[in-house]
């Protein structure tokens, strides 16, 4: 790529569609036509969201719980309930066969989310079009790296994000950028979703469906069933639910092997269909930025 | 204390102007975008009772405004008409002898996909941050990221093709624009 990369994206600035067009003024007719129209609530406003979200959420790629999918609520429920099964099996909390000391656990795991150092992670994600992507990902308290392969945003080899320190890594193609790290950009995002976790799991059915061997490992499986009672809690949390199609997660399962959460598998209505595999829970992990030279440094 | 209509009436006057610019940029005609805005002020209206605190509501009003906005091209052809349009600006005068690198860039804009159009759009006209769009689009600043990043890439392929990239007259049209470019970097 040519050093003008960044010039073209400066100049797109100039078509600019309002640089020459000016809102209505303060006090004049259409001003307060507009404003009278929002507080007379004469707006049509009883519509629903179905254009595609098609990326990663900030949840997800935060806790890199590698989970997408066209709907923006199913996905957060999928990663609410997942990353609070990695909460509640990392910490030993888990009551298999007692269905309130569960739900208790999970409320203690949440508030504990933030406390969350390290662990590896491989997953398959198979879309409701049938295609597979697959992630590997390392995490060290808000250190973490996510190698990618199959479809992010489009098809991808080997898309990996790294995140050290300040900086985010995007590792494409051979070309590595670097961007100043955002809030919410790692492990700290963990104490934001104990709204989110509360709403969806309180409010669920838990059920112990026995062991299971999953590679090699004798598990107990768990299946997690959101209820209409936690999926409306979920959705009030939103910032305009009117606006937003309904989550649609169909099931939630993990196995979990001496008090360790082993897999978790997520299965929406449409057919997609996430699975988790953890391992080395809080062992010995160092995330090191790629090397550079990093081209097309992106700015905060 | 103020009342219920009299806060709701100050958020009004201190947003609507950035919101009405940014939904402007989005669709056709200004009577839609006043429509629109119109639109996106009942739906805080409505829910004036749980809107963000300081500045976060600003991109609550721009992440319902895209939302109406959706809506709003599923009832019609207006946003093909902007896509258009797009290829047809120069320097804001549509009616202009259009430049021939404004062209371009529009074309290369519309050739984006929405996604993609989206965040660079979002970052060169509204001057939102990496985050700011992440919260906008209720995504990861990682995926804002990667948009940019892909962005850049296809508008510079799509440039090239026509030649433009690669024979300077990007970087010699961009000296005069600096100045009027500072929320796009």
């Amino acid at each position: 790529m040519t050093v003008a990369d960044d010039d073209v994206l400066e100049l797109i600035g100039r078509l600019d569609p309002a640089l020459t067009e000016h809102p209505p003024r303060p006090g004049s007719d259409r001003y307060r036509s507009v404003l009278e129209t929002a507080m007379t609530g004469s707006a049509a406003v009883a519509m629903t969201e179905s254009a595609a979200v098609a990326m990663t959420d900030s949840v997800a790629a935060a806790t890199v719980v590698p989970l997408r999918g066209r709907r923006r609520g199913s996905r957060r429920v999928a990663v609410a309930a997942a990353v609070a099964a990695v909460a509640v099996a990392a910490y030993g909390l888990w009551q298999p066969g007692d269905e309130q000391s569960a739900q208790a656990a999970v409320r203690q795991a949440t508030e504990s989310l933030a406390e969350i150092t390290s662990f590896e992670m491989s997953g398959t994600d198979v879309d409701a079009e049938g295609r597979v992507t697959t992630y590997a990902a390392r995490i060290d308290g808000g250190d973490f790296e996510v190698a990618i392969d199959g479809f992010f945003d489009g098809p991808v080899e080997n898309l990996t994000f790294t995140a050290v320190d300040r900086f985010v890594y995007l590792t494409e193609d051979g070309r590595t950028s670097r961007t100043p790290r955002q809030p919410g950009e790692g492990a700290d995002a963990y104490p934001a979703l104990s709204a989110e976790l509360l709403a969806v799991l309180d409010a669920s059915d838990v059920s112990e469906l026995g062991q299971e061997t999953v590679a090699g490992v004798v598990t107990t499986r768990y299946d997690i069933a959101p209820t209409d009672r936690s999926v409306a809690a979920f959705s009030a949390l939103g910032p305009i639910p009117e606006l937003d199609e309904p989550p649609a997660i169909e099931r939630l399962s993990v196995w979990i092997a001496d008090d360790r959460l082993h897999q978790i598998e997520v299965v929406h209505d449409d057919g997609r269909a996430v699975r988790v595999t953890l391992f080395n829970l809080d062992g010995e992990i160092t995330i090191t930025p790629p090397p550079g030279p990093y081209v097309e440094p992106t700015a905060p | 204390m103020p009342g219920e209509d009299e806060r709701f009436r100050a958020l009004f006057d201190a947003h609507f102007a950035d919101l009405w610019r940014f939904v402007r940029r989005r669709c056709a005609t200004p009577e839609d975008a006043d429509d629109i805005a119109g639109q996106v002020f009942a739906v805080a209206w409505r829910r004036r009772g749980d809107l963000p605190e300081g500045g976060e509501v600003r991109l609550w009003l721009f992440g319902v405004a895209r939302r109406v906005l959706a809506n709003h091209r599923r009832t019609g052809a207006r946003h093909d008409r902007l896509v258009q349009r797009l290829s047809g600006i120069a320097d804001g005068h549509e009616d202009r002898e259009p430049d021939v690198p404004s062209d371009l860039l529009g074309a290369a804009l519309a050739s984006l996909s929405e996604d993609h159009r989206a965040v660079v759009e979002m970052r060169c006209w509204d001057g939102l941050t990496v985050g700011e769009i992440a919260a906008v689009l209720d995504c990861s600043p990682n995926a804002v990221s990667i948009r940019l990043h892909r962005a850049r890439k296809q508008l510079a392929a799509y440039l090239a093709r026509t030649g433009l990239a690669s024979n300077g007259h990007v970087a010699d049209e961009i000296a005069p624009l600096k100045e009027h470019s500072d929320d796009c970097r």
